[in-house]
């Protein structure tokens, strides 16, 4: 009876235990999976396979037909007609750029010696340098936008070069910049060679990009959607070095106390113009019409004083046009 | 009980010339039917005697007490255990949703004061800080609540960290007028909804399943099941009294079964209601928790991004598409709730940015911005203070709906599994009283 008794109590312990085994199943919770890492923002880029077009007549663009028409009097069925009855000017601009194209936080407004420019177009068409709308675009959108229509023109310190006159049309040149790097205080890098396994930071689709993978194949090239957004790369120590346009540097610099831009020689010649579609050659003349105006009547040393003087020293004679293209 | 002699059901205890045969010689004093024993038992033991097979099987009416008392206490205890359980998923599920949706009401906040230009508004900012505190303390709140949690909200609360890092530099740098700050917020609100927000989204999938899997009484079907094999077992040994003892019933057998019938047909009765009550809880007010949960999430999404297309200014389609998308997921779960209140208060709020598309599109950034940070009854965010405090409330009510409906089953619960505590000490009683009856017959 006994070893009944224990037999009995040793079936019972074991249901018990069969009973409690689903709860602990139940009861248990397996920990919250984790979704996969996205992927590091500062990761250098390789470079694309790319043969840029060459030329040596990059900066010549299309001569004005004579003097600027009256606002009241565009020839009908232009494209400044066109722009006129739409009722305002869309331009393509940055608005991180400091000085050249940027929102300034306390007002709202984007501002700038390109945002200048956009005005100056507007006054010639509308006699209202108000009238225009502003695009916020990324260096990447330029040409697609200006090759879709969506924008009249893009004034946002665009490289005159060989390869994008194959897509779109630029105004004469409006500024000579010129590409320099920026460093961390302290440094001693003034080149970009002797920035040789340091990351390099240069916006997407941007000549600085190009010209920084080809004379500075041993430094590490991190690519961003702007140069503010190096900028915060920089700020956060995940690149050790910012290059790009004069112009642009010193905006960038002129925000943090511990980047500069130390004396060097420019090692790329940036010569801007103001992009536009490829078919619209009479508004890429009427522009440059308006430019030669701007050049002669000092409209152009005071664009220049109100935002660059200070960073870049006194002005410069504004740069030469060069016309002759055929269309 | 008396013990009589030594057992010789078990062959460890040797017994002198009682090899394999059959076992009367043990068996002191009287008569009745002696069994004729087995030729020789296959196993090579005595086959067992009446008595000790009563003994057995007075042993086995208690051991069936004991079963169905466990089986009811462990069946009904673990209901009540997995239904508590349910509730605290529920309440961990509103939690991190509403972890969520702070994070984008803070980030939607910001992004809209950083369109204003100019100071923050300090209305605004408060704003920002207290879903940002809020944010915290529901981070450390759900921790605690669900360990297996903890691990995914450690991943989190860094990335909140970062998000919050990110936006004082923005604020730092739009305060000196310098346009890197606008970069630090386009930046922050992109790796919230690149790194933050797909962990959001594993925990609110986790807690779902966790709760909606708990919201199921299918195990309840053991007791019954249990109860219904001790029954065949009750009337197989009826059976065999029967016909060994040449009596109709055994009063303490039969006493036995009916308890066993009654918890029978109470259990079937009370899951089958508990059951319906559970999937009603969980079509029902459980359903409203996630559709009311899911359209404040993607309300504020919307949100957010209506800031961000204006905030790109002309570049923003791109934040279009995702309003779009975050606003058919509001739809959805609107139609879910079906709400004609919270329904109205959206399509005014989608008519109003339909207006801020339209002037952004027409060129009149100003107005549309105007129109979009207005705070008033007819502008976007007075409109869509409406929407969200009116999802919040369905939240609410919709969360504590659960929570008492799963607590109400509670008391059911215990007094079931106190029942059936009770009915197995009562078979257990009342079998063995009534095999015991038999046994004295042999004394």
């Amino acid at each position: 009876m006994r070893v009944l008794r224990s037999r009995l109590r040793a079936v019972l312990a074991a249901g018990v235990l069969l009973g409690l085994l689903p709860a602990c199943g139940v009861l248990a919770d397996d920990p919250t999976p984790l979704p996969p890492a996205p992927s590091s923002t500062a990761a250098p880029s390789a470079p694309p396979a790319a043969a840029p077009a060459a030329c040596d007549d990059a900066l010549q663009s299309y001569a004005p037909d004579g003097p600027l028409p009256d606002p009241d009097d565009l020839p009908a069925g232009s494209t400044m007609a066109k722009i006129r009855e739409r009722g305002r000017l869309v331009a393509g601009v940055s608005a991180d750029t400091f000085l050249l194209g940027s929102r300034n936080p306390l007002n709202g407004r984007v501002e700038g010696f390109d945002i200048d420019l956009v005005k100056a177009v507007a006054e010639a068409i509308f006699g209202d340098e108000d009238r225009y709308q502003l695009r916020v675009i990324t260096a990447a959108d330029r040409i697609p936008l200006l090759e879709s229509g969506e924008v009249d023109l893009v004034a946002r310190n665009m490289t005159i070069t060989c390869d994008r006159w194959t897509q779109i049309a630029f105004s004469s040149e409006y500024y000579r910049s010129g590409q320099k790097v920026l460093v961390r205080r302290g440094s001693k890098a003034t080149t970009l060679a002797q920035l040789a396994g340091s990351r390099v930071c240069a916006p997407r689709a941007t000549s600085s990009l190009s010209t920084l993978r080809s004379k500075a194949p041993d430094v590490v090239a991190v690519e961003s959607d702007s140069h503010t957004g190096c900028l915060v790369l920089f700020q956060s120590g995940q690149v050790d070095a910012i290059t790009g346009d004069d112009t642009v540097l010193a905006g960038l610099a002129a925000q943090d106390p511990y980047a500069v831009v130390p004396r060097q020689e420019a090692f790329t010649a940036e010569p801007y113009g103001l992009g536009m579609n490829a078919d619209d050659v009479d508004l890429v003349r009427f522009v440059n019409a308006r430019l030669a105006q701007m050049r002669g009547n000092g409209e152009w040393k005071a664009v220049y004083d109100r935002w660059l003087a200070e960073p870049l020293g006194p002005a410069p004679s504004p740069p030469k046009a060069v016309y002759g293209r055929k269309p | 009980m008396s013990q009589p002699a030594p057992s010789t059901g078990v062959a460890t205890a040797p017994i002198p010339a009682a090899p394999a045969l059959a076992s009367p010689a043990t068996v002191p004093g009287t008569t009745p039917a002696t069994q004729p024993a087995p030729a020789a038992a296959p196993s090579g033991r005595a086959p067992l005697s009446t008595p000790q097979r009563l003994q057995l099987l007075s042993g086995g009416m208690v051991g069936l007490g004991v079963l169905v008392a466990l089986a009811g206490v462990v069946t009904f205890g673990l209901l009540a255990v997995v239904l508590g359980r349910a509730e605290a998923d529920t309440e961990q599920l509103v939690r991190v949703q509403s972890i969520q949706t702070n994070l984008l009401s803070a980030d939607a906040t910001a992004t809209n004061a950083f369109l204003v230009g100019g100071l923050e508004p300090a209305e605004q900012r408060a704003t920002y800080d207290e879903a940002m505190g809020t944010t915290s303390g529901l981070i450390a709140d759900a921790a605690q609540a669900q360990p297996a949690d903890a691990a995914a909200l450690a991943v989190l609360n860094r990335q909140v960290l970062d998000y919050q890092g990110a936006i004082e530099q923005a604020r730092a740098n739009n305060r000196q007028g310098f346009p890197v700050g606008a970069q630090y917020l386009r930046a922050a609100s992109a790796s919230l909804r690149s790194s933050a927000l797909p962990v959001l989204d594993e925990l609110v999938a986790a807690n779902a399943e966790r709760a909606g899997g708990r919201m199921r009484v299918g195990g309840g079907a053991v007791f019954p099941v249990v109860v219904a094999l001790g029954l065949v077992g009750l009337v197989l040994a009826q059976l065999w009294l029967a016909r060994r003892f040449h009596r109709r019933v055994n009063p303490g057998v039969l006493a036995a079964t009916v308890v066993l019938v009654v918890a029978l047909l109470a259990s079937v009765v009370g899951l089958v209601r508990l059951a319906d009550d559970v999937r009603g809880i969980r079509g029902g007010s459980f359903a409203d928790v996630n559709a009311a949960s899911g359209a404040r999430i993607g309300a504020n999404d919307a949100k957010a991004n209506e800031s961000l297309t204006l905030v790109a200014r002309g570049s923003g389609s791109a934040f279009e598409t995702a309003w779009v998308a975050s606003a058919g997921r509001v739809e959805e779960q609107l139609g879910v709730l079906d709400d004609d209140t919270l329904r109205t208060s959206w399509t005014k709020y989608t008519g109003t940015h339909r207006q801020i598309r339209e002037l952004d599109d027409d060129g009149r950034w100003d107005d549309a911005v105007a129109l979009a940070t207005g705070t008033g009854a007819e502008q976007a965010n007075g409109r869509f203070a409406v929407v969200d405090a009116g999802l919040a409330e369905e939240l609410q009510t919709s969360g504590a709906e659960t929570g008492n409906a799963l607590a109400g089953r509670l008391p059911g619960l215990v007094t079931a599994a106190v029942l059936s505590l009770l009915a197995g000490i009562a078979v257990a009683l009342l079998g063995r009283r009534g095999i015991a009856t038999r046994l004295r017959e042999y004394r």
